[in-house]
C-alpha cells in the first residue's frame, strides 16, 4: 500500500505494507499492541516497524483485502476459509468475520460431503469457530458416523470435538425418535392428512394410519434404537419409505395414499428438517 | 509414613512421603521440581541412570550460562559448603520426581498411586533415558494387585501411553481394550469414552481393533480346516457343515472374529452354544443331538485351550503395524522434544531477562 508505516510479516515471511491506522481502526489487538512503547531502531526494512503473525501468506492477503477498499479475496478452500475466520476471531476484526460469512453464505462456500463434512466440523472445533461448528454438526447428519465413514478425518478431531458431535447426533435421534412417536400416536399436525386411507383396516383403535405407513415408521424407530451411526442415513429412511408406498399402491391400487404423498410428502419433514 | 535408605549408615530420615523429603547424606547437587520441591541428591546416581541428564542438564554452569543450572539463592548471604550445591530445575512436578529418584537410589520404590502418576513417571524415565529405571518400574508395575493395565483402566492408560509416546504401554492397553466393547462410536459415547483421546489416537485404536479381528478371523478359519475341533472327538453331530465341523460350533467360531463382539473368548458364552444345541431337536427325526451331548468334559476343555491357544496366538501378530503409532500420532510429546523445548523454554526466559527491550520484535501468537 502507498504510504504503508508498518509492515506485517506472515509466517513464511512474506511482507504486508499496511497502514497502522487500518489495523488499529480495525482491530482492538492491534490498537492494544501499537499503545504499548515500539522499538525505535532495529533490523526494520526502510524504517518501517515490522510485526510478525503466526498467519501465512494466503490468510494475510485475504485479511487485509478485508480491511480495504479492493475486492475481498476470501479462499475458496475449507480451510482457507476457517483459517481466514480463525484470523478474524483472534484480531477480534468482528466487522470483517461478519462480512466474510455473509459472503460465505452467499458464494455457497463451505459446504463440504462425506467425510469432509465431519473434517471441517473438527477443524472449525479446535480453532472455536462457534457458527460454523453448529452449521458442520448440522451439514453432518446426513451422513453416518462411524469410524468407518469418517476414516482419516477423525485425525482432525480433539476428543471434546467428538464427543459433542456425537452427544448432538444422538440428541437429535431423540428428538427424531419422539416426533415419530408423536406421529404414530396421531398426535401431530401430520398424522391427520393419512387418517382414512379406505384400502387397509386399522391394526388399533388409538392409532387410525395405514398399516404400511404405520409398519415403516416402526421399522424406523427400531433403526433408530440400535443405529451404530447415531443417526440413519437420511435416503436410507426414505428409500424404505417410497418402497413401502410404492408396495401398498402396487398392491391396493391406494388412490388415498397416493394423493397424501403427491400432495405434500407431509411425512417425511418430521425430524430430519428440524 | 518414611522410608529409611538401607545402603546409609546414617540414622536420619532419607526420603519421607508426606512431604517429598528426599536428603541423601553427603548430597552434592539439588534438584529442583516445578512445583519448587528440592531435593538433595548424589550426582553420580543421576549420571549413572541417566545420559540425557548427564550430559545436558547436569553441566558446570559456567560452560553453558543459557542452561537451566542455576546457583542456591542462599549463597548470596556467604557461601557454605551446603550453600554452593548446584540446583538443578527440572520440568516435573515433585511427587512424580520423588517417585523418580525413589526407583534410582537404593531405597524402597514408590510408585505413584494414580493411572495418571505412573504413566508420568514412565514418561519422564523414558524422557530422560533411564533404561535400567524404566525397567525397574516396569517391573514393580507388573507386580501391581490389581494388574495396573486392566478393564477399568485400559482406556485412560491408552490415552496416557499415546500422549507420552509409551509403546509398551500403548499396546498392552489396546490389547486389553480388546474384550471390553464393539468399539464403534456409539458404545464408546455411552460409556463416556469417547473424549477422553485426540480422534488420532482413536482411529489408531480403532484400526488396531480391525487389525486384530481380520487376522483373528483368517486365523480362525485356517484353525477350523486345520483339525482343530477334532479335538472334541469324531462327530456325528445332527447338524454338520460341508467340512464336518458341528454347526453349532462353526458358528459360534465365525463370531470370534466378527465386528459384532468383543474380541475375547469367554468359556460360558462356549459352554451355552452348546447347551442350547443339546436342547435343540432335529426337526427330521425329533430327537436330540446325542454326540454332542456325550462329549466328555476333558475333550471338550482340551478344544477349549486348543481355540483359545490360536486366539492368544493370533494377537500378537498385529503387533509390528502398531509400535508405529505413536510416532504418527504424537510427534509433539516425543521425549527429546519435551525436553529441548523445557530447556529452549528457560535459555529463552534467560534472554528475554537480559534483553534490552529495543531488540525485541513484537510477535503475536
Amino acid at each position: 500500500m502507498p504510504d504503508a508505516d508498518i509492515i506485517l510479516e506472515s509466517s513464511d515471511s512474506i511482507h504486508f505494507r499496511v497502514h497502522k491506522s487500518v489495523l488499529v481502526t480495525s482491530s482492538p489487538v492491534f490498537r492494544d499492541m501499537f499503545s504499548l512503547p515500539q522499538p525505535t531502531c532495529g533490523e526494520f526494512p526502510d524504517g518501517l516497524h515490522l510485526v510478525h503473525l503466526y498467519e501465512n501468506a494466503d490468510v494475510l492477503n485475504s485479511l487485509v483485502s478485508m480491511l480495504y477498499p479492493v475486492t475481498p479475496d476470501i479462499p475458496d478452500s475449507n480451510d482457507g476459509i476457517l483459517a481466514l475466520l480463525a484470523a478474524t476471531q483472534k484480531y477480534d476484526v468482528v466487522a470483517v468475520q461478519s462480512s466474510i460469512r455473509a459472503e460465505v453464505s452467499r458464494r455457497k462456500l463451505l459446504s463440504p460431503t462425506g467425510a469432509e463434512a465431519f473434517r471441517v466440523y473438527a477443524v472449525a472445533c479446535s480453532k472455536r469457530l462457534f457458527p460454523e461448528m453448529a452449521a458442520m454438526a448440522c451439514h453432518t447428519l446426513g451422513y453416518p458416523m462411524t469410524f468407518e465413514s469418517l476414516g482419516e478425518a477423525l485425525w482432525s478431531f480433539e476428543g471434546w470435538a467428538l464427543r459433542d458431535l456425537a452427544c448432538f447426533r444422538l440428541s437429535c435421534n431423540i428428538k427424531l425418535s419422539s416426533r415419530i412417536n408423536l406421529f404414530l400416536d396421531c398426535c401431530d399436525e401430520y398424522s391427520k392428512y393419512w387418517l382414512g386411507c379406505p384400502r387397509y383396516a386399522c391394526k388399533s383403535e388409538k392409532s387410525r394410519l395405514p398399516a404400511w405407513l404405520e409398519a415403516h415408521f416402526t421399522r424406523t424407530l427400531e433403526e433408530l434404537r440400535k443405529s451404530t451411526h447415531i443417526i440413519p442415513m437420511p435416503h436410507m429412511f426414505s428409500t424404505d419409505y417410497l418402497m413401502s408406498l410404492q408396495a401398498h399402491i402396487n398392491a391396493k391400487h391406494c388412490q388415498f395414499c397416493a394423493r397424501v404423498h403427491a400432495l405434500g410428502e407431509p411425512t417425511f419433514s418430521i425430524g430430519i428438517q428440524e | 509414613m518414611s522410608t529409611i535408605s538401607s545402603m546409609t549408615s546414617r540414622s536420619a530420615t532419607v526420603i519421607c512421603v508426606e512431604n517429598l523429603h528426599f536428603d541423601y547424606p553427603d548430597a552434592d547437587i539439588i534438584l529442583r521440581s516445578r512445583d519448587s520441591h528440592e531435593f538433595h541428591v548424589l550426582k553420580v546416581y543421576i549420571l549413572h541412570n541417566s545420559p540425557i541428564l548427564g550430559e545436558e542438564v547436569l553441566i558446570p554452569p559456567n560452560s553453558l550460562p543459557s542452561t537451566s543450572v542455576i546457583l542456591a539463592e542462599s549463597e548470596v548471604d556467604g557461601p557454605t559448603s551446603a550453600d554452593t550445591l548446584q540446583t538443578v530445575e527440572l520440568p516435573i512436578d515433585g511427587a512424580i520426581l520423588f517417585s523418580l529418584l525413589s526407583y534410582i537410589f537404593p531405597v524402597t520404590p514408590i510408585l505413584p498411586s494414580t493411572p495418571e502418576e505412573i504413566m508420568e513417571l514412565l514418561s519422564v524415565a523414558q524422557m530422560y533415558k533411564m533404561d535400567i529405571v524404566l525397567t525397574h518400574i516396569r517391573s514393580h508395575i507388573a507386580e501391581q494387585n490389581p494388574s495396573f493395565i486392566r478393564k477399568e483402566t485400559a482406556y485412560i492408560v491408552y490415552s496416557l501411553a499415546q500422549k507420552y509416546g509409551l509403546r509398551t504401554e500403548a499396546l498392552q492397553a489396546a490389547r486389553c481394550t480388546l474384550s471390553l466393547f464393539t468399539f464403534t462410536i456409539r458404545e464408546l459415547l455411552s460409556e463416556g469414552k469417547l473424549a477422553i483421546m485426540p480422534g488420532a489416537a482413536l482411529h489408531e485404536l480403532w484400526k488396531y481393533h480391525q487389525n486384530v479381528r481380520s487376522n483373528l478371523a483368517s486365523d480362525l478359519k485356517e484353525f477350523r480346516t486345520s483339525q482343530g475341533y477334532v479335538k472334541l472327538g469324531d462327530s456325528n453331530c445332527i447338524s454338520l457343515t460341508d467340512s464336518g465341523i458341528p454347526r453349532w460350533l462353526d458358528a459360534y467360531i465365525s463370531t470370534l472374529g466378527s465386528t459384532q463382539a468383543p474380541v475375547s473368548l469367554d468359556f460360558i458364552a462356549f459352554y451355552m452354544k452348546l447347551t442350547e444345541h443339546i436342547q435343540c431337536k432335529n426337526p427330521e427325526t425329533d430327537d436330540k443331538c446325542s454326540s454332542c451331548t456325550n462329549i466328555p468334559s476333558d475333550k471338550i476343555h482340551a478344544f477349549w485351550d486348543t481355540l483359545t491357544a490360536a486366539v492368544d496366538n493370533s494377537i500378537p501378530k498385529v503387533r509390528a503395524q502398531f509400535t508405529d503409532v505413536a510416532d504418527r500420532v504424537h510427534n509433539l510429546y516425543r521425549p527429546n522434544q519435551i525436553l529441548r523445548s523445557s530447556l529452549w523454554e528457560r535459555e529463552q526466559r534467560l534472554l528475554v531477562k537480559t534483553a534490552h527491550p529495543a531488540t525485541r520484535r513484537p510477535t503475536l501468537r
